[in-house]
């Protein structure tokens, strides 16, 4: 039996937009998104930020312009023939140049993306290469034995690459680490296309300490193979935490009526006390089939139980 | 006269680069699209290595 490691992982820092986790090397443009300064391929600390290439190339850019017309400005001044022309010409080429430069202010959040995209399509190549060189990193560090550190890496790479293959990387690498509910873990990134039984026993784990992470795209893929998870060795146990997971909102509950009745006469005491709640607090919706489950539950079960006299309605 | 020339010039170039920033603001992507093109990128790219 693989005993499971007992790990502290770094905060996953998010991006609103993933590209914006890319860095590129000032010296060698190689694109990474590892490492903090230090180019891992010419070894010079030129790591910036995607953003802040663009904003540097814009700024080249938009002064190349305005020296152009300074320029012109320049030669209109020195060839004036008199101190009338030489005026009129100043502060006509001043306010031009200040049209320019306001015009430039405004475009610029559009220059920059347009620069970016660019930069995407000149540099695709290096691009791919650079997050390639990323992954066989976290792969190395994985052969030293920093498992930690190759989910880190992994799941940092995984941010922009999305396959199969990376997610189940991270898949096994989390299965073998002793999970905590402060840990910053993550399921919609990490869903196969199909089933797994390690993915499955993820999503078991995470129903017992991160409910929260688990959202229609995993009921959804739960729903699709609960027949292979029901083949597993604790598969049912999955499917009972997955069903307890559903009864965190009201929404899922509408949405997974059948799921939770399958597994109600199984969830623990405190989730079923919840849905019984949920039901009793919600007559107007439609969950007809679902309340006579749960009033049938409540019957064989819990109707002497403490706890249920407080929220039982008979009327219901 | 070259004086005239020159803020003619300087005229011109401000109102061709204006003209310039504002056809590229309109055709400029959104940050969405640009996170699609980096993944088409890298899908392309994984493609390609496999």
């Amino acid at each position: 039996m693989n005993k499971k490691l007992p790990v502290n992982l770094s905060p996953f820092i998010k991006t609103r937009y993933a590209y914006k986790k890319l860095k590129i090397c000032r010296s060698c443009n190689h694109f990474t998104v590892l490492g903090d300064k230090q180019c891992m391929i010419c070894g010079k600390k030129a790591l910036i930020s995607i953003d802040r290439k663009a904003a540097s190339m814009l700024r080249r850019s938009m002064w190349k312009a305005r020296l152009i017309a300074m320029l012109i400005l320049l030669i209109g001044l020195v060839l004036s023939q008199s101190p009338m022309l030489l005026g009129l010409c100043a502060a006509g080429g001043i306010v031009l140049i200040a049209v320019l430069w306001i015009v430039q202010r405004k475009s610029a959040p559009a220059e920059q993306l347009m620069l970016l995209e660019k930069l995407f399509h000149k540099e695709a190549n290096k691009l791919a290469a650079g997050l390639t060189a990323d992954r066989d990193a976290a792969i190395a560090v994985f052969q030293s034995g920093n498992k930690p550190l190759t989910y880190e890496m992994l799941r940092e790479v995984g941010a922009l690459v999305q396959t199969d293959q990376l997610r189940l990387e991270q898949i096994l690498l989390l299965q073998s680490f002793v999970l905590r509910k402060d840990m910053d873990l993550m399921l919609k990134p990490l869903l196969l296309d199909h089933f797994n039984p390690d993915l499955a026993d993820y999503i078991g784990e995470l129903s017992k300490i991160r409910r929260d992470l688990i959202k229609e795209d995993a009921f959804r893929y739960v729903l699709m193979y609960e027949g292979q998870i029901l083949q597993m060795e604790h598969g049912e146990s999955i499917l009972i935490g997955v069903a307890g997971a559903a009864i965190r909102m009201k929404r899922y509950i509408t949405l997974y009526p059948y799921l939770i009745i399958r597994y109600a006469h199984k969830l623990p005491k405190e989730r079923f006390l919840r849905l019984y709640r949920m039901v009793q607090s919600s007559p107007h919706r439609n969950w007809e089939q679902l309340a006579d489950e749960v009033e049938r539950i409540y019957n064989e079960k819990y109707k002497w139980d403490e706890d249920f006299q407080t929220s039982h309605n008979p009327n219901n | 006269m070259v004086t005239y020339v020159c803020l003619g010039l300087l005229f011109l170039f401000v109102v061709i680069k204006s003209a310039n920033y504002y056809s590229r603001r309109k055709r400029a992507p959104s940050p969405e699209q640009l996170d699609i093109l980096v993944r088409s990128i890298l899908k392309s790219g994984q493609r390609e290595r496999e």
